[in-house]
């Protein structure tokens, strides 16, 4: 047995697509972050800034406007990917979806993680302008990002677990945020976060339009 | 049209722009000339409102500051490098800026660009680039149209292509602000020049009084320098020598041809003996740096 598994891993490590997985699973996860850095990083890479400034009446508008643009895109994701999980239900395991998950029925929980997912991408995408607009480097803020992503919920739980005092305080930091992704189909979830799932929904909009506001001024002061 | 007055600009706490003041009327065709680092694009960024700076920049009687950018609808604009987006056709970059499709149409058929131009921009040479960042700047019929280095990667049919533009432009109204190091070339079209030394403006003037129609001196090539040189300090008609040439006073010329002819001496070549338009930028530039040299030490 230790042989095969021996040689099993050896062929599994070798193999090319083996090779490429850890970059697509990256490569997918800066997809989402990645368009919405380049409204404003491609703009100066690109040099179209200055015209763009220039020739529009009020700058506030330009940043609203590329904001807007990235909610649709991630938006539209978000809603391919619920449609894509759908479709897969409805082909591989037809009558599934009144099947309990968690406290919901499936289609129920999709739905509710889905929502969760809308939140996020408002909280995150303006995240992502903001940092594009300060840091002006799309590879800098895709880091920023991603680290924040991966990290954010676990820190944040690690910092409630170390500081029980300050718990109350610290449930509202914007990392403890990130769990409106799972937290809205799996109430259970509540205790971790040490929020309802409307402080938290409300929360992570409240820090997405802090996000959004900040970038809008950061951008309005920007100097050529 | 265009009027700058008392303008300071500021990079951090340091004053580059020192006090400036002009103004552009339409039709006109001002050259901005200064050595690298004078500030020519940072006045350029400022006339676009796109940086912060003391004193007033207004544009048909109405002002251009960082978050007042009305006035500048009808100004075009080429500052560093041409505002493409790469992964649209050329048609496509126009189109985002376009107001009326027929001029812009035209525009492109004036530019020799029809038959590359529904094609992605990222495929395009640096002249290509060049041609369509300026075909930006002259969408619309603009009232004002600000150029930084428009001839950069322009081949020679182009370069004469884009001159006549400006030409045609101007006749019409619009009013041109134009850098560029090729002074040859900007000599050709502007009809005023503002030279800029270490973010001051120093001179502001109409190109006309760097051409004098008549020169003084006059430069000669002939078939026998030496004989040549010779007779002439004898009869007392030469100036002085450069490079090979012989410089006589222009007035002289009749007899001195007489005196060459009478001994067989060919003359092969008559220039004016006055400094370039290059040289005497330069020369500007070099007394004004000596002057600053002399303050500081």
């Amino acid at each position: 047995m230790k042989t095969s598994l021996d040689h099993e891993f050896y062929k599994l490590l070798r193999q090319p697509t083996t090779r490429w997985a850890p970059l697509v699973l990256l490569a997918l996860q800066l997809y989402t972050a990645l368009p919405v850095a380049n409204l404003i990083t491609g703009e100066l890479r690109h040099h179209t800034l200055a015209l763009l400034l220039a020739k529009s009446p009020r700058r506030s508008a330009i940043f609203l406007a590329k904001a807007i643009a990235g909610y649709l895109l991630g938006a539209a994701l978000v809603a391919l990917g619920l449609l894509l999980a759908f479709l897969l239900g409805a082909l591989l395991a037809p009558g599934g979806w009144g099947r309990a998950f968690h406290q919901h029925a499936l289609w129920q929980a999709l739905l509710l993680n889905g929502g969760g997912a809308l939140a996020y991408l408002f909280f995150a995408l303006s995240l992502v302008l903001l940092l594009a607009v300060w840091l002006k480097n799309a590879a800098t803020v895709i880091i920023t990002g991603l680290t924040i992503a991966f990290f954010g919920a676990p820190l944040s739980n690690l910092l409630q677990a170390a500081l029980p005092g300050l718990r109350p305080l610290l449930v509202w930091n914007l990392l403890n945020m990130i769990n409106v992704i799972s937290q809205l189909g799996n109430d259970q979830l509540q205790v971790i976060s040490g929020l309802t799932n409307f402080q938290l929904l409300a929360g992570t909009l409240a820090y997405g339009a802090l996000f959004l506001l900040l970038g809008g001024w950061l951008f309005a002061r920007w100097q050529q | 049209m265009l009027s700058v007055t008392n303008v300071n600009i500021y990079y951090r706490r340091k004053r580059v722009i020192h006090d400036l003041n002009f103004t552009i009327q339409p039709g006109e065709i001002v050259g901005l000339i200064g050595p690298n680092g004078a500030g020519k694009t940072t006045i350029m960024k400022t006339l676009l409102g796109l940086t912060r700076a003391s004193g007033e920049v207004k544009l048909a009687g109405e002002e251009v500051t960082p978050s007042h950018h009305a006035a500048l609808q009808r100004v075009g604009a080429l500052i560093e490098a041409p505002a493409i987006y790469p992964f649209l056709t050329g048609k496509e970059n126009l189109k985002l800026y376009a107001q009326d499709p027929a001029a812009c149409d035209s525009l492109v058929q004036r530019l020799g660009m029809t038959a590359y131009i529904n094609r992605p921009a990222k495929d395009y040479s640096v002249g290509m680039k060049q041609k369509l960042g300026i075909a930006l700047a002259l969408l619309d019929q603009p009232q004002l149209v600000i150029l930084d280095e428009p001839m950069n990667g322009l081949d020679i049919e182009a370069t004469i292509l884009v001159r006549k533009l400006i030409h045609d432009y101007a006749r019409q109204g619009t009013a041109f602000l134009i850098s560029s190091h090729v002074l040859s070339e900007l000599q050709k079209i502007m009809t005023k020049v503002l030279i800029l030394n270490y973010g001051t403006l120093i001179v502001n003037a109409p190109v006309a009084s760097f051409s004098p129609t008549t020169s003084a001196r006059s430069r000669l090539a002939v078939t026998a320098p030496k004989l040549a040189r010779q007779l002439m300090e004898e009869a007392g008609l030469l100036l002085g020598a450069d490079s090979g040439d012989l410089v006589v006073a222009t007035a002289k010329l009749k007899p001195v041809e007489e005196l060459l002819l009478a001994h067989q001496v060919t003359i092969t070549a008559l220039t004016p003996a006055e400094p370039s338009f290059e040289q005497r930028i330069v020369s500007i530039l070099t007394e004004k740096r000596g002057e600053r040299d002399e303050n500081q030490s």
